[in-house]
């Protein structure tokens, strides 16, 4: 009975086609372990252009990284200078002796551009001489005037 | 089989943590050729191995500080590089459609020429297998898991590993028929 259920079994298996014999593959398997063709180790150099692809993926372009690094710096330099001016302005503005002195450094400078080298000095008899000749001298002024026209 | 963590990988291992490229790229030509012949395993054409090494070593670039020197590296670095084929392949909806494959007739004849088979000549034969049985074959005739492990890591049932692995047989022995025969 047993010997008749392995012989239809063989016959479907070998309707079937799905089991090669062993030492079939036992050849293959020999050949697939021979130290010739001995895949699990089998070397193959890769394609050049390789380790291009995967090193510039791991490792970007240092440019980048410059161009990066320069940029910052450049907002840094940026917010730094607008730090000192704010500082500037606020410690002038609220420091009496530091403000009078920047007044006075911008008042000079206005008034040394506008100004002779030679200071301008009033003749001394002007404020203690009688005003009234003096104002005899200015109504006078257009009589003589008037004279001449006579 | 495979090399241990030697003080020369030691380096290469330390300076890759470190980001330092000539060691990734000392890294790249010591295991490269022997990763690209994984690859080319279990990648049917050049462009996709091609593609798997690529990921591959990005990805250990990446996790390399991961690594513990307890275990091979040789044996780390190969097991990222079948899991990116795996995944390269299961992206690509080529696990499946082991149905599809044709029975083929069973061959009488022992395979006798297969000892005058270059590597180069099996790996062609190899690479012509449909993927799902390339992959199956490839983790369990060379890399030596059990299909209880293949199943898990395909997610497939074990049966399903077994019979695609004698059909992955079949599939060679026709191939190294018709390669003997073609000579």
């Amino acid at each position: 009975m047993e010997s008749r259920t392995n012989e239809i079994l063989n016959q479907k298996l070998d309707a079937f086609g799905a089991t090669p014999p062993d030492d079939v593959w036992d050849n293959i398997e020999k050949n697939i372990q021979t130290s010739d063709a001995l895949l699990y180790n089998i070397e193959i150099p890769p394609p050049e252009d390789s380790w291009e692809s995967i090193s510039a993926k791991i490792n970007p372009p240092k440019s980048q990284h410059l161009k990066f690094g320069r940029t910052s710096n450049l907002q840094w330099l940026k917010y730094a200078a607008i730090i000192i001016v704010i500082l500037t302005i606020s410690t002038t503005a609220f420091n009496p002796n530091m403000r009078n002195t920047f007044i006075n450094s911008l008042d000079n400078a206005n008034i040394k551009a506008s100004l002779p080298e030679k200071p301008y000095q009033l003749p001394k008899n002007v404020l203690t001489s009688d005003s009234a000749s003096s104002h005899k001298n200015f109504t006078n002024k257009p009589d003589s005037q008037s004279k001449s026209f006579k | 089989m495979e090399s241990n963590l030697f003080e020369a990988d030691s380096d290469i291992v330390e300076g890759c943590i470190l980001g330092n490229p000539r060691m990734q790229k000392a890294l790249y030509e010591k295991f490269s050729p022997k990763m690209y012949g994984v690859c080319l395993r279990y990648a049917g054409n050049e462009d996709d191995a091609k593609d798997i090494l690529q990921d591959s070593f990005i990805k250990i670039f990446k996790n390399i500080s991961r690594f513990k020197a307890i275990g091979s590296f040789e044996g780390w670095i190969r097991r990222i590089v079948v899991n990116t084929a795996i995944e390269h392949f299961r992206k690509k909806n080529n696990l499946t459609a082991f149905n599809e494959i044709t029975e083929e007739k069973k061959e009488d004849e022992a395979a006798n020429g297969l000892d005058k088979l270059e590597a180069k000549e099996l790996m062609a034969i190899i690479q012509s297998l449909p993927n799902g049985y390339r992959t199956v074959f490839n983790l369990y005739a060379i890399e030596g898991y059990t299909h209880k492990e293949i199943g898990e890591i395909l997610n497939i049932n074990e049966g399903t590993s077994k019979s695609q692995y004698a059909r992955a047989k079949i599939w060679l022995q026709e191939k190294i028929k018709d390669h003997r025969y073609g000579e």
